[in-house]
């Protein structure tokens, strides 16, 4: 069986693309799940909120540009959840002219065939649209797109959809989008018409459970730690728990 | 749409155009054909033009009030020579529906007439509008928007 590969996606930065990669990652592999995260940001803050401190381990940039073995990158952190970090030259790619179509082959390739014994892998991609977010839309066929609750953030989306759109196009395959909303500050009202928005233009497409904004999110980033070893009984280990119940079991608004 | 409810925070909507989706303005066949019918009526005052004048150059802004001009324009290369008329599209910051039907009256007029028609280094605006109405592939211009890649 191939593994479920997710693109977590959105150019705009902030919205919570690597806190989501990393929260909703541990939670299936919690529960019992075989887990790969991908670390497609050449800032390598996924790698980061994993604890993963030796930034020059190469990793998805050997892959591309090296022809490297997948099997020599990953790096077990948790039980269950592996990851393959950025490595130090996938700032690179976002720079060279040339050969995105043949990366964008060999991602794919090795989506396909190098992560067989996993049932999901994430890729968590960078806050921008140009050719390594290209080479992740090329690759796979499913986006989850985290959302915060302000209004840039719509705007955002609204570009984001146009890209979306436009690969599609080009590419002539249709992905499966999903959206999760993130960031939920819910003391705003504003933030509820936000959501409110987004049912409208998405419906059964945004997962059952909001992300709400808290604290305890924020610092447990630096401790290397995900929420569910940070503070396993706080509002939100609960919150990413019932996303990947979400997940799996499709449950959306 | 962006409609303003009661009591609403939120100014101005920025999906409001997905609701014009799928296709919502989708160039109507009667309409195509009148523009195809208008495109071929015109009058050949036979005059010549070089290979390298067959380039129409498009304004920013493109709309109903100059349609027309740019119909003549295009009509008179196409008539005047047999060369490629080439479209350089990369200026438009907007560009309306009549503007992107005559393209696609042309364009069918064009196949027809076995000769080519090329939009060169269209704008992001141009490509977004063509997708919007659904006429990008039509008009061929996956070619220029793979070259986001
Ligand atoms: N629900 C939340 N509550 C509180 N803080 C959050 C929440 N989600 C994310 N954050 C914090 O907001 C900041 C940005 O989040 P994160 O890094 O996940 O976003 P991102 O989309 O990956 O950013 P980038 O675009 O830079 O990759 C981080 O400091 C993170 O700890
Ligand atoms: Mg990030």
């Amino acid at each position: 069986m191939n593994a479920r590969v997710v693109a977590i996606f959105n150019q705009k930065g902030g919205v919570g693309k690597t806190t989501t990669s990393t929260n909703l990652s541990h939670a299936l592999a919690k529960a019992g799940k075989k887990v790969t995260v991908i670390d497609f940001d050449p800032q390598g803050h996924l790698s980061i909120s994993l604890g993963m401190l030796n930034r020059q381990a190469s990793g998805i940039d050997a892959v591309l540009l090296d022809g490297a073995d997948v099997s020599q990158c990953v790096i077990p952190m948790r039980e269950n959840l592996q990851l393959i970090p950025s490595g130090p030259k996938l700032h690179d790619i976002e720079l060279m002219s040339t050969g995105g179509a043949k990366r964008s082959e060999i991602l794919r390739h090795t989506l396909l065939n190098d992560f067989q014994d996993q049932d999901y892998v994430f890729i968590d991609c960078p806050p921008s649209s140009g050719l390594l977010v290209a080479n992740v839309l090329f690759a796979t066929d499913e986006i989850l797109i985290p959302m915060s609750s302000d209004f840039l953030a719509l705007q955002g989306l609204s570009d984001l959809i146009k890209t979306i759109r436009k690969f599609e196009q080009v590419l002539k395959k249709k992905y499966k989008t999903q959206i999760v909303m993130a960031r939920y500050t819910s003391s705003r009202k504003f933030s509820k018409e936000v959501l409110g928005k987004l049912q409208q233009y998405f419906p059964q497409q945004i997962l059952a459970t909001v992300i709400r904004e808290t604290a305890v999110l924020s610092e447990c980033t630096s401790f290397g730690m995900t929420i569910f070893e940070y503070r396993p009984k706080s509002v939100s280990a609960n919150d990413f728990h019932n996303l990947a119940k979400d997940f799996l079991q499709g449950k959306v608004m | 749409m962006a409609k303003k409810q009661e009591e609403s925070l939120l100014g101005y909507d920025p999906l409001a155009w997905m609701n014009e989706e799928p296709q919502g303005e989708e160039v109507s066949a009667a309409q195509e054909q009148e523009q195809v019918a208008s495109a071929t009526e015109h009058s050949s005052n036979a005059q010549v033009t070089q290979e390298n004048q067959l380039k129409v150059v498009l304004e920013a802004v493109q709309n109903i009030q100059n349609v027309a001009n740019l119909r003549e324009e295009i009509i008179s290369k196409l008539e005047n020579s047999l060369g490629a008329i080439e479209i350089d599209a990369s200026a438009v910051n907007s560009i309306d529906t009549a503007t992107l039907q005559l393209f696609v009256a042309l364009k069918k007029e064009t196949d027809r007439l076995e000769r080519v028609l090329v939009f060169d280094f269209p704008s992001e605006r141009f490509l977004e509008a063509a997708n919007l109405i659904g006429v990008s592939k039509l008009l061929e211009l996956d070619k220029s928007a793979s070259g986001f890649f």
